[in-house]
């Protein structure tokens, strides 16, 4: 972990504003990306985004420097918010399944026409999406990834050659 | 399987797990697998198809749109932090370092010591001067419940 940034940490647990809003500066936007990614509601993300910041704000002490990076402790937090949402929403799926469905529209032809890698990523389940996400997108290392996702490296990795798989097949089905 | 094999295997598996591009590969693995591709031939195909999944990937329209300040403000305004005894510990020692390194803490140290004699002394001249021993015992025995 960068130096400088144990040190914003430690005058975060002491109340210091300022560095506390350079943190943030430096994090919020990279947690955003990353739960909308795995989400895919922008508004929830930026929710979830929010809340990891509260928790750096309310419990910047639980953080220990000579365990992670900063950036690999507030992923994990977000990581874990996300999984919440994604049970919650798979449950209230479930339940809504008993009651009549409504009629679904079909997507806009031009959504049809240019699947987008956004949409493909949604495709995957989410394990395989949530590695590469952090491994592509967030750059973490794969050490950091199965320390975010409770796994081994050994996992990950094979998260990895699955979701990487799967979108290769996404896009020749395409073509 | 011999170390050429190996060495092929584990190119294949980097490629197919981190894609072409080797900034993307752990360090432990980046020579090998550098090695691993120049000895053998068959792996270029691999790589030119995961460099067009990175490609694909680089097409991501996701950004982020808070704005990091206004967040960082909103929380500072209505979320109190929640203090650890580790936290209220480290700033108790910052503080008694600090003002040990000054000279404010001879005042405040004379004055202690000053009280705790007085303390002291005080304890050890005190006597009872009221008798207690004549005083009726309270029991506890219920109204009612006596034998």
């Amino acid at each position: 972990m960068h130096s400088d940034e144990a040190k914003l940490v430690d005058l975060v647990c002491k109340g210091d504003q300022r560095a506390y809003t350079e943190l943030v500066m430096r994090h919020l936007s990279s947690i955003e990306v990353y739960a909308k990614r795995i989400v895919s509601d922008e508004a929830l993300a930026q929710d979830i985004a929010q809340e990891v910041m509260t928790v750096l704000w309310q419990r910047s002490s639980d953080f220990n420097p000579a365990k992670a990076r900063l950036t690999t402790w507030l992923h994990r937090i977000a990581h874990n918010r996300c999984v919440d949402v994604l049970r919650k929403r798979k449950r209230e799926v479930s339940l809504d399944s008993d009651e009549p469905q409504l009629e679904v529209s079909a997507p806009a032809p031009s959504a049809l026409a240019q699947p987008s890698i956004d949409a493909e990523l949604r495709r995957l389940p989410e394990s395989q999406r949530t590695a590469l996400v952090l491994t592509y997108y967030q750059n973490l290392s794969n050490r950091e990834v199965a320390e975010i996702m409770n796994s081994s490296v050994r996992a990950v990795e094979s998260l990895l050659v699955r979701a990487r798989g799967n979108l290769k097949k996404q896009l020749e089905a395409q073509q | 399987m011999s170390l050429e094999d190996k060495s092929h295997k584990l190119a294949r598996d980097v490629v197919a797990a981190y894609g072409a591009e080797p900034s993307a590969w752990p360090d432990e693995y980046r020579a090998d697998v550098h090695h691993a591709l120049s000895a053998h031939d068959d792996l270029a195909q691999q790589l030119s198809e995961a460099r067009i999944l990175d490609d694909y990937l680089s097409r991501s329209l996701v950004v982020a749109a808070l704005d990091g300040e206004c967040v960082a403000r909103q929380i500072v305004q209505h979320v109190s932090q929640q203090s650890t005894w580790r936290a209220r510990l480290s700033v108790r020692l910052e503080a008694l370092a600090e003002s040990m390194s000054s000279n404010a803490w001879k005042p405040v140290f004379a004055a202690s010591i000053t009280l705790s004699a007085g303390i002291a002394l005080g304890s050890a001249a005190y006597e009872p001067t009221e008798d207690w021993s004549g005083v009726e015992q309270y029991s506890f025995t219920m109204v009612g419940e006596e034998y």
